[in-house]
């Protein structure tokens, strides 16, 4: 089967040894910020400059304990896969976030529904200069 | 180091193929043995393709030779530059 170049669904979700399944929601991102600047009688920017990036990983998930269990400040490597959309090999996309410092846990949970957890990391770089986020394929 | 004008293709996966197909080949990936290239978006429009992706383009912090080079550049055809680890003993 062909991959179909499209991608649904987050698996094998790690951080570490500790697995996380029953994933509703997941993000990564480069973190990128931008630095403006204007002078004299600037009415807008004329420079702007990337100056600082903070990569960070965001994971929803129905299993409340496992996510409540990390402490926050644990720092390992967060893999997430995106599948493809319909599981053809070689369409999915791998997500490594290396010297990810797991930041927090927040649960809710409403009456009548499941009950949900949003577990959150910021990662930083070993030498300041390495994209901490790394993409390969299956 | 490849330069992100070398992606190719209007979805994510087309676009990280696009760069392994190039630089998996010069890593000696071998996909059979669960090997892969990891790709790092770099500041300028380059792409720090490794075969692991805790490397890193300097010596960490902390380490004797925090903040230099942990490889040798050489320009290569395509735009490409390759990267050879150096030496733990080389000269600083």
């Amino acid at each position: 089967m062909a991959a179909t170049r499209a991608n649904i669904n987050w698996a094998g979700v790690t951080f570490g040894s500790t697995s996380i399944s029953r994933v509703t929601s997941g993000v990564f991102s480069q973190g990128g910020k931008l630095l403006t600047f204007k002078g004299d009688v600037d009415l807008y920017n004329t420079v702007v400059a990337n100056v600082t990036n903070e990569p960070h990983a965001a994971f929803t998930t129905a299993d409340v304990g496992t996510m409540m269990g990390i402490a926050p400040g644990t720092t390992n490597t967060l893999t997430a896969t995106l599948n493809d959309a319909k599981g053809a090999t070689g369409g999915a996309v791998v997500f490594t976030l290396s010297n990810a410092v797991f930041e927090t846990a927040e649960a809710q949970a409403h009456h009548a529904q499941f009950g949900s957890v949003m577990g959150t990391w910021q990662a930083f770089s070993s030498d300041g200069v390495t994209n901490p986020l790394a993409i390969t394929r299956v | 180091m490849i330069p992100e004008g070398r992606k190719a293709g209007s979805r994510m996966v087309d676009r990280v193929s696009s760069i392994l197909d190039v630089a998996e080949p010069l890593l000696g990936v071998d996909r059979g043995r669960g090997e892969r290239g990891y790709i790092r978006i770099q500041p300028h429009g380059r792409l720090f393709v490794t075969r692991s992706p805790a490397d890193t383009i300097l010596y960490p912090k902390g380490h004797p030779r925090d903040g230099q080079e942990r490889y040798l550049w050489t320009p290569a055809a395509g735009d490409l530059e390759l990267g050879f680890l150096k030496s733990e003993t080389d000269d600083a």
